[in-house]
């Protein structure tokens, strides 16, 4: 099942923990800023471990 | 999940240990010691249970990135008397809660608005440099580095609250502090009759600091700003389940583990740096030629995108410059390279070692900033640099570090070229970060102008 991945602009550090385990997903603006790429559908298992990884806490998941 | 019949990683015994230790003489030594017996996973008779240490990507993983499993743990803990219980050393819902309450103000969109007072900094102390380039004296660098990175992060943390002129005192008493808290690392295994290095300077500079921390917080609250600092962002945290403000003491710890982190890991991060490209000519004069390219006024944090170099150059020094031992606390039996982790034993990365390990390092002696360039770059392992950390507990303050690194380094390189004394390198020296042995000496050369 795929969760739909959202990021909190505002909340992004530009860390890239993120890019690391999803690179085709997720790109940066010019800030730093992680901005998720269309459609941002990822298997559940990797979306969960998305939102536990990210340090800002920037990163959510729902259902799609 | 540990399987069965998993056995512990080999390595010295405490009596191999120690006497491994009294040979080298040098905790990095000591490491590569270790690395060249034992291979990249190792165990070391460190804290309750031992302290697993591994030297390649591959075996830094969920350790490092799931809090779920591991959390910071007894080696951080005993830094406890010298940071106070911030986030950098924190655990459990303490941390998250704070972390989560801290979070918004260590965004990028944040920092932009902090770019303006650090670029603004760095440029006044340019001016300090500019002054000791015209006398063609010998300086220590490392020091005036110290002072112009310790300006900056005060002002982006108190403003106005603050004088520049408290600097110098406040370089001495961050690294009293700093060799206090390696004397707390180095001895955090012992029984408590060991004394503690460096202690009795130590204490006394974390009292001065966190009578300084109390004394603009107090004025602030007596006198409020509007100023985009981050005591302010603090100042305005409510936190999310309850709304209610950091207390006193938490906003006090939170202050010093900024601070600290904010200057010590910063500043020594660009000291190597400087050094590194006094000794390789040519790193230096494509700085430059980037440096020179830049023509913007350092206030933006979207400016960092025109300083590739500059960012490159501060990973590969702190390639080189590394770090001591970056540890976690296993809550639970796991297995880490065919090797058993028992719950409550600690899991380490050497940044020093592995940060030299040939088998993921081309030429790993040589100070090459493109390895942080374009596709070398890319085809790094997920946790071949972990200078910052990984996983949640990312280093908060990564993203301040790269905007002052980068400007700082694009400022210097636009005025001066470093000219240290003939045959000289750089030597490691373990006080919390890795600093320079002697410091750096040098001469400021200023560049003429179309150069």
């Amino acid at each position: 099942m795929n969760r739909r991945i959202t990021i909190d602009g505002d909340l992004c550090q530009g860390t890239g923990e993120c890019a690391a385990l999803a690179s085709q997903t997720v790109t940066f603006d010019p800030l730093g800023i992680a901005v998720v790429q269309p459609p941002g559908e990822v298997d559940e298992n990797l979306a969960d471990l998305l939102v536990r990884t990210c340090p800002s806490g920037a990163i959510s998941a729902e259902s799609t | 999940m540990a399987g069965a019949g998993a056995l512990r990683a080999p390595g010295p015994s405490r009596v191999g240990a120690v006497a491994t230790y009294a040979r080298t003489r040098d905790p990095f030594r000591f490491l590569e010691a270790c690395v060249a017996r034992f291979g990249d996973i190792y165990s070391l008779p460190l804290g309750p249970g031992g302290t697993t240490v591994v030297n390649h990507p591959e075996l830094v993983g969920s350790w490092l990135t799931d809090y779920d499993r591991y959390h910071k743990g007894v080696m951080a803990r005993a830094l406890l008397p010298a940071l106070g219980d911030g986030i950098p050393i924190s655990d459990g819902d303490k941390w998250r809660r704070n972390r989560k309450a801290l979070n918004p103000a260590f965004g990028r969109r944040n920092l932009d608005g902090l770019a303006g007072i650090i670029g603004r900094s760095l440029l006044d102390s340019i001016q300090r440099w500019d002054r000791i380039a015209e006398t063609g004296h010998e300086v220590e660098l490392y020091r005036e580095l110290s002072i112009m990175t310790m300006q900056a992060l005060q002002r982006s943390m108190f403003s106005s609250s603050v004088d520049d002129t408290d600097c110098p005192e406040l370089v001495d008493l961050f690294r009293a502090q700093a060799r206090y808290m390696g004397g707390l690392m180095a001895t955090f295994w012992a029984p408590r009759w060991v004394p503690v290095p460096a202690s009795r300077r130590g204490i006394s500079a974390v009292a001065e600091i966190n009578r300084r921390i109390d004394d603009v917080v107090g004025r602030r609250r007596a006198a409020p700003t509007g100023d985009a600092d981050l005591l302010n962002l603090l100042l305005d945290i409510r936190h999310e389940d309850n709304g209610t403000q950091l207390s006193e003491a938490e906003l006090r710890d939170e202050l010093m583990g900024l601070w600290f982190g904010g200057f010590d890991t910063t500043g020594s991060a660009l000291v190597w740096a400087l050094a590194l490209l006094a000794v390789n000519p040519e790193a230096a004069a494509r700085l430059r030629e980037e440096a020179d390219a830049y023509h913007g006024d350092f206030t933006s944090f979207a400016d960092l995108t025109s300083l590739p170099y500059a960012k490159a150059v501060f990973d590969e020094a702190q390639r080189v410059q590394g770090a001591l031992l970056l540890t976690r606390q296993a809550l639970v039996d796991d297995e880490i390279g065919g090797y058993l982790i028992t719950a409550g034993s600690q899991v380490g990365v050497s940044a020093y070692t592995l940060n030299r390990n040939p088998a993921v390092w081309e030429h790993p002696e040589r100070f090459e900033p493109e390895r942080f360039l374009g596709e070398q770059r890319a085809a790094h392992h997920r946790h071949q640099f972990v200078q910052f950390g990984a996983g949640p507990r990312h280093c908060i303050g990564s993203g301040m570090a790269y905007l002052e690194a980068q400007f700082a380094l694009t400022m210097i390189a636009q005025r001066f070229e470093i000219v240290t004394p003939q045959g000289w390198t750089p030597r490691h020296e373990f006080h919390m970060s890795i600093g320079i042995k002697g410091g750096l000496p040098a001469r400021l050369r200023r560049r003429k102008v179309g150069a």
